[in-house]
């Protein structure tokens, strides 16, 4: 057999063919079993395959680990759970803001909660009834003589008579925890909580007091009720502002008007009566101090004159007491003198025989009015 | 070798996987659960967390919400202890206390609940304002209202029935609304009125009187202090008179002297305005007016 291979293989040296033979006998491998060409495609395949889904399902195990990964805004806080129940304790429960890690889901959950966010709450059930066009547009409503139950709104205040309120909440979130886990709809609960207040200060509060006279009281009274609501139900939240609105019900709307302006008139007239009390007293004030310099000038003319007298009395003394009669007529017809030149009117009556008998008939005008312009008509005796 | 382990690893996850779905469940922080075996009860779980269970059919589990709930009566007349009719809406808030009853009275259906919720409040609402007069409700002194009272009360009144029969909690009630029957607000409209009116009449008197009364305690304000400058005045003349008279006693060194001229000085002074002086002739120095007179007609005479 190899000898008529050999015959059949062209003529090539000896060396070389020593050389080709030897390497083939030292390196035969071990026997396999024939694969044909389908199979070996196959394994190739199954092979890639179960590369690809270890590449995949180590993916899968990376993507899930990574989806734990969240950030906390600085507006919020959040709650790890841990197959549903949160993890820590106490204050330790609340992730405040960055990066954090939890297990997903099934295993872990997050619960973002946004504390920062202000809220609000409005309860109208004690205000009247108004579609929110009406509101909107800031249209009252319709006077009526009556209000339907469950239809306007109201609130009964304490001296029986019916007022309309209503209150705005502004609110953040104080106990996460409790808000989120503890109560359904929170709202709902404060909004009632909100009511009930209305309805406690109102009961308590003269309708006056609550439109008019004392809204701040009114509205303390509503705040005050309003914590105690929040703190008895534990409902984890700040109250940051309140803003209490009433209002009279249309249909006496009109009567509460003319009260207020009435209130108004009064005050009017009491501060023009006080002006003119404070009128009167300055001007009282005025005549006394007018009053007490006239006496004060006239004790300095008192005590000028008497003391002038004084010295013109020791001046004449020695005059008079050399001439009495001659001093004294002197003295007497100048003074007479300048009397008559001062006088409006001088008569001299006629002399009459002894026995004789003469009349004399004055008529003499009343002192007329002075008038404001200060006009003074000096009418002597006619 | 690599490959079988990594193959057996993924088996394991898998069979992990299939079998937790089929063996586990979670309870949330506000959840409660009831498992069932078969059918029947077989326990509750109140804690959140990770619990086991049979596969289904042979375990079920039924699980609830379990946090506070808010819930509302209608608007409903009842009458007050002392017989006045009000109309008055309840909110009530509550729990589920125990997942069995729950589930045994209602099947969990929470609408089914409240119904029953709905007549326990009726009740409760109905018997305690009863007991209560109006001015427990409405009255200007806070220490007579008795709001807490009376929802304390109703929560009493319910807070049993429900937990041993609904397992329902019933942690507190509150009044939402209080009202009056229609007809009844057409009186009290009636009744504002008429207050109104007479307010503004008490107003416009009162502040007529209280300008009147400002007005005139400033006139008597005023005549008391005219008058006591009017005295004051008169004491400092007095002042000044008795201060003059040390001057006046020079006067008594010739009394005859001091009477003219005094005299002269007061009758200057009292005719200085106004005056119309009728004069008799002879009084001086009209008197020389007649002698002059005498002697121009006697020298005529004389020529």
């Amino acid at each position: 057999m190899s000898d008529s291979k050999n015959k059949d293989l062209p003529d090539l040296p000896e060396k070389i063919e020593s050389q080709a033979m030897q390497p083939k006998e030292e390196t035969l491998a071990p026997v396999r079993p024939v694969e044909d060409s389908t199979t070996l495609a196959l394994a190739d395949a199954l092979s890639s395959s179960f590369k690809i889904i270890q590449g995949l399902m180590i993916g899968l195990v990376v993507i899930f680990l990574g989806s734990g990964f969240f950030t906390v805004e600085p507006n919020e806080v959040a709650v790890k759970l841990r197959f549903g129940k949160p993890v820590g304790t106490g204050e330790d429960r609340i992730l405040q803001q960055g990066l954090h890690w939890s297990p997903p889901i099934p295993i872990g959950e997050i619960v973002k909660i946004p504390i920062g966010e202000t809220r609000s709450v409005v309860a109208t059930n004690c205000w009247y009834a108004v579609t929110p066009e009406m509101e909107i547009s800031g249209q009252l409503p319709y006077a009526t003589s009556s209000l339907r139950p469950g239809v306007d709104g109201y609130a009964i205040t304490s001296d029986e008579n019916i007022i309309h309120a209503r209150a705005d909440a502004k609110y953040l979130i104080s106990d996460p925890v409790a808000f989120k886990f503890d109560f359904l709809d929170v709202e709902d609960l404060l909004r009632n909580a909100l009511n009930n207040a209305l309805l406690f200060a109102a009961a308590q509060t003269t309708a006056d007091d609550a439109l008019y006279r004392d809204r701040v009281g009114f509205k303390d009274r509503v705040r005050l009720r309003f914590l105690s609501n929040i703190q008895k139900a534990q409902l984890g939240i700040r109250l940051q502002s309140l803003d209490v609105q009433t209002f009279p019900p249309m249909f006496v709307k009109e009567a509460f008007d003319q009260v207020t302006q009435t209130e108004q008139a009064v005050s009017q007239m009491r501060n023009e009566a006080e002006g003119d009390a404070a009128q009167t007293l300055r001007r009282a004030q005025g005549e006394a101090q007018a009053i007490i310099n006239q006496g004060m000038s006239r004790s300095n003319l008192i005590t000028s004159r008497v003391i002038a007298d004084a010295k013109v009395f020791e001046q004449l003394k020695p005059h008079y007491e050399a001439n009495p009669q001659f001093f004294r007529s002197r003295l007497l017809i100048e003074r007479m003198g300048r009397i008559l030149t001062q006088a409006n009117d001088t008569w001299l009556l006629p002399r009459v025989a002894p026995g004789q008998t003469q009349e004399l008939r004055l008529q003499l005008n009343r002192e007329p009015t002075l008038t404001g312009g200060g006009s003074n008509n000096d009418e002597g005796a006619n | 070798m690599n490959k079988r382990l990594i193959s057996l690893i993924t088996g394991i996850v898998l069979l992990l996987i299939f079998a937790s779905i089929l063996f586990i469940f979670q309870v949330r922080q506000s959840e409660v659960a009831v498992v069932t075996t078969f059918g029947s009860y077989s326990r509750t779980i109140d804690e959140p967390g990770i619990q086991f269970k049979l596969p289904w059919p042979i375990q079920k589990v039924f699980k609830f919400d379990n946090r506070l709930q808010n819930f509302e009566r209608k608007f409903e007349q009842t009458t007050t202890g002392d017989a006045k009719p009000l109309i008055i809406e309840v909110y009530v808030g509550w729990r589920i206390s125990d997942p069995k009853i729950f589930l045994e009275r209602f099947n969990g259906d929470v609408t089914k609940a409240e119904q029953n919720l709905e007549s326990l409040v009726r009740d409760a609402k109905n018997s305690v304002i009863g007991q209560h007069p109006f001015r427990d409700l409405i009255s200007p002194r806070e220490e007579d209202l008795k709001f807490d009272d009376i929802e304390t009360e109703i929560v009493q009144a319910i807070q049993n029935e429900a937990k041993d029969d609904y397992g329902m909690q019933v942690e507190f009630a509150g009044i939402k609304q209080l009202g009056l029957p229609e007809s009844n607000t057409q009186k009290v409209f009636e009744r504002m009125r008429a207050d109104r009116q007479r307010l503004v009449k008490q107003f416009q008197g009162e502040g007529e009187s209280r300008a009147m009364e400002i007005r005139s305690k400033a006139e008597a304000e005023s005549t008391r202090i005219l008058n006591q400058a009017k005295a004051q005045a008169i004491e400092i003349e007095g002042q000044a008179e008795a201060q003059a008279n040390e001057y006046y006693k020079v006067f008594q060194e010739n009394p005859e002297l001091a009477e003219l001229l005094l005299g002269l000085e007061a009758l200057e002074a009292a005719t200085k305005e106004k005056t119309t002086i009728v004069a008799d002739p002879s009084t001086p120095p009209f008197n020389l007016f007649r002698e002059g007179v005498g002697e121009l007609t006697g020298r005529n005479r004389n020529k």
